[in-house]
């Protein structure tokens, strides 16, 4: 059904007929990132540009709360099946950029979440078989081209990685999604715990910024005391929550908000130096020894108390001599083989 | 009751010189004043030669202590007569408590000058408790009789019935393993929360003793309680239970191994011992479960919990319509031969259930159980590990959350390797790996070996081996407290995924990765060992946790709580493999070969080896365990290398708990150099032997008198002329008859004579009673049936196995462990017999091999 519907959707941007509002390529240039340029070739629009560099994150996320389309057909496409593996490379090269740029201090989920949908929205459209293409005036599917035309698969080969690199940090934990029914992601926003969280950071982080003014968690205590008395009750609500999400989430809490957690604590715990751990160590120590004293007493005890009793030596009958068993009295010829 | 060999029972011959004429029949008080001259003589025979022991006390005490594996013996009336103090000297006034042979001159045996004369050392000596299994079908006329109704159909369903029946033991070992599974991941989960929470807290206030109190004793409780079951409940459940199921593979009768109460008690007793902390794994008792499991399916019944499937008239139970499908087949299952196929199945579904290794289970059972093995046993084998394996990865992936993903990575015992390479100029490093490996298995099983020994001897008492376990327990949660104290390797929160991490001295957003070894079940130290990135460990906290492992892994291996053996061994072996990785990496800093993980599993495997000495089996099981498959080759070089090296020192660990055990175990092969050896000085002889019509009387006072399972049955013997210097023959042989089958006559009162006919009997009467029949003593049988007859003719097997007085010992071996008799009549030329060949009177002939120096040696039987 969908497959008609794509064909002929196919033909019309074909022919141009602007009006049409078609169902496969809504969702794809619905994301207004598509400008149709002149060469035939998509581009980039400024706000996908502006989505990297965008680092206020909460508020860019809050916008795509209403992250809902219009549809804007492309004009111009030669090949749509070019055009779609161009805008997926395109998209392909910046979440490696965003995933790189975003690597220490790790913000990689909440920064390139935008480019990651995108890509899989458009993954998902051309791996679905709706994307047609004409070859050798025969109309076959674009996945079938990117599959069935060589063994390195360079576009699934892509998708894998952004993929893996996306569950590796279990950023899906820190998104809520709406999915369209055919499994289209049409719009994300950040999960409460998420942004509750992240505002206990920047609470905490505000808090430090009194007395420090950067966080250079590699940097030397400060000994600045009073941080510590000052920021104590936003840095254990903090690191209450964190533990409680973790338990939650059965440990795997969004990379991000892990990596903030960890950054917060040592500079919390190394820069100000602010937890203390009392070692009571001569009394664990005495206690331990004094059990260690245990095994000691009770082997002796039970080696004064008396050993078992061997088992007693069986008497076997053998048939030790024939002739002396041939006169003598058949007790005697049975006889303990001592070996 | 015993074998052939081991008793000394009063000399009811009908040889020529047994002076029982066949009638009249004697009356019984001659008999039993014969009876009582006799037990006179050898009284005085013992105590002529060792006078401070003239009365039976020791004996006594020593049977109140072990009346748990033997108590059939308090059933015997008069067992001081089979039984005689004899040569002993224990001088336990010298201070010197071990027990010293000291034969009386006069019976020294002229010995081949090749069998060494050796003292009582613990691991030579045979016990007299175990019985033998007996493979071999009884065709007598009621088999045959019954075999002709069967037809076709029968057969049919009785190999459909097999099938069914592997097929449940499958799936139930399977969720007997997951039920064990999840019961330690929840209360292990219980468990750190609590003392993780404590742990936290008194860092911050100096309060750690609190913690400390805490696990200290959570873990002596848990441990306590399971060691209570065990020592109290089922002391045969301790251990691992593989030694005990090799032994009743290969064809000894271990006191309740198979019973639904040990299964009970070691599925919570291993759950609770892995929960209090204690260095050991729970695959071992796994294996054993499914060795249960299959032995108690395959019956079709428990005698311990009075269930029984068999033929019932109720038309409304459900249990008729159980029986509608499978009656009489669970009956004709209970034969020690369909028994020990399953239980092989059996043992087979553990192991694939405990690692998901469903070709690591087939192959075990192979080369650890199985004695007997053929084509169709082996496929039905795999079928049962292959259901195992299946039913326990859907249960897990419901309980991991991720129902029916039967790939998922979690269900890998030890976690998937995604890619290890390895080029040829490593395999050195395997070897070497291989042969540390080996030494420190060998150094491993002698160390045990010599803690297993002090053990017998004085922990003995069941509180004290409680108390044992509860302190070795303490000791252990005490190790690795002071080691999460003392040793500070504080890594990133977050890199690695740890369940529960414990922060101790560490600064905050970091744990102290020596506490997270220790404070998780051993199988997922084991798993971070394997798969935690390089840098996680320091090479001291590998160092110094595999140190203590070591130590505490071999103390604790043989107490009484159920334990396996794997996992520590694999522990131990991780460690000091990645700690060789690490090392290597500092050296050789640009070397990219360099994988801890990958040497980890060597060092894993190569340790393990070291001490089970197994290496087909274990190196299919490690490969399925972490989906890898192109690594096989080094985990077998090292392997095989582990096994040179350690079976140059010593045996594998559970080889040398059968020897302590003191069960007579048949090797593969029969022992080198004995083929001189003849039936004649093999055999037990004079045999305890039954006429074909024998008188209820004198039976009874047979079976009263000596424990012996099997009589050859004989008929009254002909006038044959006999040679000078020729052993005298008891009569001709008819048949053998065993005690199970003459005990049920006696029940049924299947006597002739005096105008009674017998009452019909048939195969089902006999299969009743298995595998537990009546003691003697609870026949009563009155005065005037003691005066009938029981005529053995039909019942008895008409066509005994039998050997001629100058068959080889080697050939006798291969016939005895081939067929997997029970026992094996020698008849002379006359075919008269002469002498019975147990179990014993071959496995005491023992060929052993220690560095490098090779004896063969004959050892004793001890009670």
């Amino acid at each position: 059904m969908r497959l008609e519907s794509s064909l002929l959707c196919f033909l019309l941007i074909f022919f141009k007929i602007r009006e049409f509002n078609c169902t496969a390529s809504e969702l794809l240039f619905s994301s207004n990132l598509l400008d149709s340029g002149e060469g035939g070739v998509p581009q980039f629009s400024q706000s996908s540009e502006d989505l990297l560099n965008d680092h206020g994150f909460a508020k860019h996320l809050e916008e795509s709360l209403s992250f809902v389309t219009e549809s804007t057909p492309s004009e111009i496409i030669v090949s749509s099946c070019t055009a779609f593996t161009n805008y997926y490379g395109d998209l392909a090269a910046n979440f490696t950029q965003c995933a790189i740029r975003n690597a220490r201090p790790l913000k990689f989920c909440e920064h390139c979440v935008d480019v990651y949908v995108n890509s899989l929205n458009v993954y998902r459209l051309i791996m679905e078989g709706s994307i047609m293409t004409t070859s050798n005036d025969r109309n076959v599917t674009c996945k079938k081209i990117l599959l069935e035309s060589d063994r390195v698969q360079i576009v699934v080969k892509t998708a894998h990685f952004i993929q893996g690199l996306w569950d590796e940090c279990d950023c899906t934990n820190c998104f809520e999604y709406t999915q369209s029914g055919n499994g289209t992601i049409t719009s994300y926003y950040p999960n409460n715990d998420t942004l509750v969280f992240l505002d206990m950071n920047e609470q905490a982080k505000n808090c430090f910024k009194n007395f420090s003014g950067d966080f250079d968690i590699y940097g030397q205590r400060s000994g600045n005391n009073t941080v510590c008395h000052d920021c104590e009750v936003e840095y254990h609500a903090l690191s209450l929550f964190y533990d409680k999400l973790e338990e939650k989430e059965h440990r795997e809490v969004c990379m991000d908000v892990v990596d903030a957690m960890n950054i917060t604590r040592m500079i919390w715990s190394q820069q100000f130096q602010c937890r203390e751990s009392y070692d009571d160590q001569v009394l664990v120590l005495t206690l331990a020894g004094v059990f260690c004293l245990l095994p000691i007493i009770f082997y002796i005890a039970n080696m004064a108390y008396g050993a078992r009793v061997n088992g007693q030596l069986i008497r076997q009958k053998r048939l030790r001599d024939i002739q002396s068993s041939e006169t003598s009295s058949p007790d005697e010829s049975l006889n303990v083989i001592n070996t | 009751m015993m074998d052939e060999v081991d008793e000394n029972c009063p000399l009811l011959r009908h040889g020529r010189q047994g002076a029982t004429p066949p009638s009249p029949p004697p009356t019984s008080e001659v008999l039993n004043a014969a009876v009582h001259q006799l037990n006179a003589v050898i009284e005085g025979f013992g105590a002529r030669d060792d006078p401070g022991h003239g009365d039976d006390n020791s004996d006594g005490e020593f049977e109140a202590s072990e009346s748990a594996l033997n108590h059939q013996h308090t059933h015997r009336p008069i067992h001081h007569v089979c039984r005689t103090n004899y040569g002993i000297n224990n001088d336990v006034e010298d201070g010197n408590l071990r027990n010293r042979f000291q034969p009386a001159a006069e019976d020294v045996v002229p010995s081949s000058p090749k069998i060494t004369i050796e003292s009582l050392p613990d691991m030579n000596q045979l016990s007299n408790a175990y019985e033998s299994l007996d493979y071999d079908d009884c065709e007598n006329d009621l088999f045959l009789e019954e075999e002709r109704r069967k037809g076709y159909r029968h057969i049919l369903k009785v190999q459909l019935a097999r099938w069914v029946i592997v097929f449940m033991i499958g799936v139930i070992t399977a969720l007997i393993a997951c039920s064990i599974d999840i019961c330690i991941d929840q209360l292990s989960a219980i468990k750190f929360r609590i003392i993780k929470y404590h742990y936290d807290r008194c860092m911050l206030i100096g309060c750690m003793s609190v913690p400390f109190f805490i696990w200290v004793s959570w873990d002596a409780l848990f441990v306590g309680f399971s060691s209570i079951l065990v020592a109290y409940g089922e002391p045969v459940a301790a251990g691992s239970g593989i030694p005990q199921i090799k032994c009743f593979l290969n064809g000894v009768k271990i006191a309740h191994v198979v019973r639904i109460k040990t299964l009970l008690f070691k599925v919570i007793g291993v759950a609770f011992s892995v929960v209090g902390g204690l260095t050991i794994g729970k695959e071992g008792p796994m294996i054993h479960s499914g060795a249960v499991v299959a032995a108690g399916i395959s019956q079709g019944r428990s005698t311990s919990m009075r269930l029984d499937f068999k033929a019932t008239e109720q038309p409304s139970s459900l249990r008729y319509l159980i029986n509608f499908f499978l009656s009489q087949i669970f009956e004709y299952f209970r034969t020690d031969q369909e028994k020990r196929d399953f239980v092989a199945a059996g043992a087979a579904a553990g192991v694939s259930a405990a690692f998901g290794a469903p070709v690591g289970g087939v192959l075990f059972s192979l080369e650890e159980g199985a004695s007997f093995w053929n084509q169709g046993q082996t496929w039905r084998t795999f079928f049962a590990s292959m259901v195992s394996t299946f039913t326990l990865n859907i249960v897990l992936s419901y309980y991991h959350g991720v129902p029916w993903q039967l790939n998922y990575n979690g269900l890998l015992n030890f976690g998937k390797f995604d890619e290890i390479s390895y080029s040829g100029f490593e395999i050195p490093v395997y070897a070497v790996m291989g042969v540390i490996g080996g030494l420190l298995g060998a150094f491993f099983n002698h160390l045990n070996y010599r803690i297993s020994v002090f053990r017998r001897r004085y922990i003995f008492r069941r509180w004290s081996q409680v108390m044992e376990s509860m302190l070795v327990a303490t000791i252990t949660t005490v190790v690795a407290f002071v080691m999460t104290y003392m040793v500070v390797d504080c890594q990133a929160l977050g890199k690695d995924p740890i369940e529960h991490p414990l922060q101790v001295f560490c600064h905050d957003g970091q744990y102290s990765s020596m506490a997270s070894l220790w404070f998780q079940a051993p199988e997922a130290s084991v798993r971070s060992l394997f798969h935690d990135p390089y840098g996680t460990y320091r090479p001291l906290t590998v160092a110094v946790f595999g140190f203590a492992y070591f130590f505490l892994a071999c103390w604790t291996y043989g107490l009484s709580v159920p334990s396996g053996l794997f996992i520590p061994s694999l522990l131990t072996g991780a460690a000091w493999g990645r700690l060789v990785g690490i090392v290597i990496k500092i050296m050789f800093p640009t070397a990219q070969w360099v994988d801890v993980g990958k040497l980890a599993l060597i060092g894993a495997a190569a340790q393990l080896g070291g001490i089970v000495r197994m290496t087909l089996s274990l190196a299919v099981i490690l490969i399925e365990a972490t989906g890898n498959i192109s690594f096989g080759l080094p985990i077998m070089i090292a392997l095989m290398v582990a096994k040179w090296i350690g079976d140059f020192f010593n045996e594998g660990l559970y080889d040398i708990h059968i020897k302590l055990m003191r069960v007579p175990l048949l090797p593969w092969e029969p022992p080198p150099m004995t083929h001189n050896i003849r039936a004649k000085e093999v055999m037990s002889h004079p045999a305890a032997t039954i006429k074909i019509i024998e008188r209820v009387g004198t039976v009874i006072d047979l079976l009263q008198t000596c424990n012996h399972d099997g009589f050859p049955v004989i008929e009254e013997d002909l006038p044959v002329a006999q040679r000078e210097g020729e052993i005298p023959g008891q009569g001709l042989l008819r048949g053998v008859i065993a005690r199970s089958q003459i005990i049920v006559l006696l029940v049924n009162k299947v006597f002739i004579g005096r105008g009674q006919t017998a009452p019909h009997v048939n195969m089902a009467t006999f299969r009743d009673t298995y595998p537990r029949y009546p003691a003697i003593s609870d026949v009563h049988v009155s005065v005037r049936e003691r005066e009938l007859f029981l005529d053995m003719s039909s019942f008895m097997n008409p066509a005994p196995y039998a050997v001629f007085d100058n068959t080889s010992m080697p050939r006798i071996f291969k016939l005895f462990r081939g067929l997997g008799l029970r026992h094996l009549v020698v008849v002379d030329k006359f075919n008269q017999v002469i002498g019975v060949i147990t179990r014993k009177d071959l496995a005491r002939y023992r060929f052993e091999s220690h560095k490098g120096n090779v004896r063969l040696m004959e050892i004793p039987i001890t009670s």
